[in-house]
């Protein structure tokens, strides 16, 4: 293992943590908002007195919810993809498809952070109707999202040309796990 | 029009191809196709951000993690005893007791690779010291694990209801699920039975009477969440939403008080397990609104309803269309993403012929449900094939019959759109 790699390795080590903690808030959501609809239920039923603001907030965690789901996938790149191809494909091959999809998902993120930045300033002023919180909350997920997505890729990509091909070699041999056989047929649920 | 058309579906294919994340080269291949129409970016990923903040599509977390806790909290090992103590003495009992626990697990889980995998991975390998074939078992096993993708809660029943994007109800979705469910499961026994008659597969071991209640108890703690589900919903008490709410903090409850299979660390450890799907999940979802945006743009639908015409104008040989092409690209696709990718495009065509929408989204999950089990792709058959260390080619004989059973039960429903419908007809949901 060369110098670059060694520091590379401990960068990704912050990520690790970083991830895990990311997880943790994901999951605490989550619970959160299965218990406000929960308690929306028993309120409506039992006290008759339901909330007027647990669709929007519940809506709003879900959407927060989701794009850091979505960055973690990036980050593990395991993402639903399908990989009859790409498994066919030599070390260098590999390598470079590895390399163009780290890349393409760079600029796919910097637009998704420039556009979601327009998409939050646009609705910033528009407050909802029950809670009156801004509209602008629903959209900038898409700026907290892609700024870690792009991250995530940035970290990929560059971990990606320090991989070396003997690592890709001794993954095509590996044997795969029920899971991993599903994940590489593109399986969502 | 037609240089958009390539653009877009070349790109999302070579993306695909190359192993992209198949959500990101939804969005990517949008992005490309707007490049060359010059669409604004900015309508692309509005429609990105709207398309994950419905509060229908709310109930997709809910349901997985509902699954979650009640896979991890022992629910089919009990399932399985209980469909033992109901069928499991007749000939070739552990085959029926397979197919039935597949339906009970449907109403929970709603995932046929997590009904293979849970269940399969002690089924499967007992089923063969019991002396069944192996690929008769992993036959079994896989087939029957497709009735979960049309009986409720079903994850897939939900994409199409998003992705047709035009107000169809989730709950009248979901009652459209029961009788084809139960069809399903009635018809994969009946073949079972008769192949178990023929090749004289054995009887499972009798149980006491005291054995019995037990079991039976403990299965209908858990089965209150498929009456939570159905009931809830059918009475109008709860929103499908909701109903996956209660049904998860039941769950919750059942698996850590009575079950006492469950804690706080475990939950986590589900919620943490719920995460990855989710995340792939909603990325298709944000991506894929994008991706119809494009679809409506460049009139793919009014194309593809119009090559179907010049074919035939008859609305059952347009049917006959899709399901074909529905099976074949079933077979290179997972069933979840292509009905994301195929609703926006077929919805508006099978409109068009006059079919019924929720009769129409039954026929496209279960006929993407065929997918799971035919090769190249197919993620319930590797699973199950994975599970007992068979390969793929040595089981699919074995399958035969099952495909047969399945695609009748596939015509039936087509032909007979009561069989469907019946069900949210008589308890006075617009259809």
């Amino acid at each position: 293992m060369n110098n670059n790699q060694k520091v590379l390795m401990k960068i990704r080590g912050y990520f690790d943590a970083f991830i895990q903690a990311e997880r943790y808030i994901s999951s605490v959501i989550l619970i959160i908002v299965t218990l406000i609809t929960f308690v929306q239920v028993v309120m409506r039923f039992v006290f008759d007195a339901p909330f007027s603001w647990s669709e929007e907030v519940t809506l709003m965690f879900l959407v927060w919810f989701g794009y850091l789901c979505m960055a973690i996938d990036i980050y593990t790149d395991d993402h639903a993809a399908l990989y009859f191809l790409y498994n066919r494909m030599s070390p260098v091959l590999r390598k470079g498809a590895d390399l163009f999809r780290h890349g393409l998902l760079v600029w796919f993120f910097v637009e998704m952070i420039k556009y979601g930045w327009m998409l939050t300033k646009l609705n910033l002023p528009k407050p909802q109707p029950a809670t009156r919180f801004s509209q602008g909350w629903l959209y900038a997920p898409l700026v907290v999202g892609g700024v870690l997505m792009l991250i995530y890729s940035l970290v990929n990509f560059i971990s990606t040309i320090l991989k070396p091909r003997s690592e890709y070699r001794r993954e095509s041999d590996k044997p795969k796990t029920v899971e991993e056989l599903t994940v590489e047929r593109g399986g969502t649920v | 029009m037609t240089n958009g058309v390539l653009i877009l579906f070349g790109s999302l294919i070579i993306l695909m191809m190359l192993r992209f994340p198949i959500s990101f080269a939804l969005g990517i291949a949008s992005l490309f196709t707007a490049t060359y129409l010059g669409i604004p970016y900015f309508n692309l990923f509005q429609k990105m951000a709207t398309g994950i903040t419905s509060f229908t599509f709310m109930c997709v977390p809910f349901f997985i993690i509902m699954a979650q806790i009640m896979t991890d909290g022992g629910i089919s090992d009990r399932l399985t005893k209980f469909s033992n103590v109901l069928i499991g003495r007749v000939r070739g009992g552990t085959a029926l007791v397979n197919c039935v626990v597949s339906m009970f697990f449907g109403g929970i889980s709603g995932s046929s690779i997590a009904d293979v995998s849970s269940i399969g991975s002690f089924l499967i390998p007992s089923m063969i010291k019991e002396g069944y074939d192996a690929d008769y078992s992993i036959a079994v096993t896989c087939t029957s694990s497709v009735e979960g993708v049309i009986i409720p809660p079903s994850q897939n029943m939900i994409f199409y209801v998003v992705a047709a994007g035009s107000g169809l109800s989730i709950s009248t979705m979901f009652m459209t699920g029961y009788l084809p469910g139960f069809l399903l499961t009635g018809a994969l026994m009946l073949c079972s039975y008769i192949i178990a008659v023929r090749k004289k597969y054995p009887i499972s071991e009798k149980k006491s009477w005291k054995e019995n209640i037990v079991i039976i108890r403990e299965a209908l703690l858990g089965l209150v969440t498929i009456l939570i589900v159905a009931v809830g919903i059918v009475a109008g008490v709860f929103t499908a939403t909701e109903a996956g709410a209660i049904a998860a903090v039941y769950a919750f409850i059942v698996t850590t008080f009575f079950y006492k299979t469950m804690n706080m660390r475990k939950l986590m450890g589900c919620l943490l397990k719920s995460l990855k799907t989710l995340g792939t999940i909603m990325a298709i979802i944000a991506t894929s609104s994008a991706f119809s945006y494009c679809l409506a743009y460049l009139r793919v639908p009014t194309m593809v309803a119009n090559g179907l015409l010049s074919i035939s104008s008859s609305p059952a040989v347009g049917m006959l269309l899709m399901i074909i092409m529905m099976v074949i690209l079933g077979c290179f696709m997972d069933m979840g993403i292509l009905l994301i990718l195929l609703t926006p495009i077929l919805y508006p065509v099978a409109m068009s012929f006059g079919f019924n929408p929720y009769h129409f989204g039954l026929i496209m999950v279960l006929t993407l449900g065929l997918g799971l089990l035919t090769p190249p792709v197919g993620t319930s058959l590797w699973a199950g094939c994975a599970i007992a260390h068979m390969p793929i080619e040595k089981v699919i004989k074995g399958f035969l019959p099952f495909y047969l059973t399945y695609l009748t039960v596939l015509i039936l429903i087509v032909v007979f759109p009561n069989i469907a419908l019946a069900l949210p007809m008589s308890l006075g949901y617009a259809v």
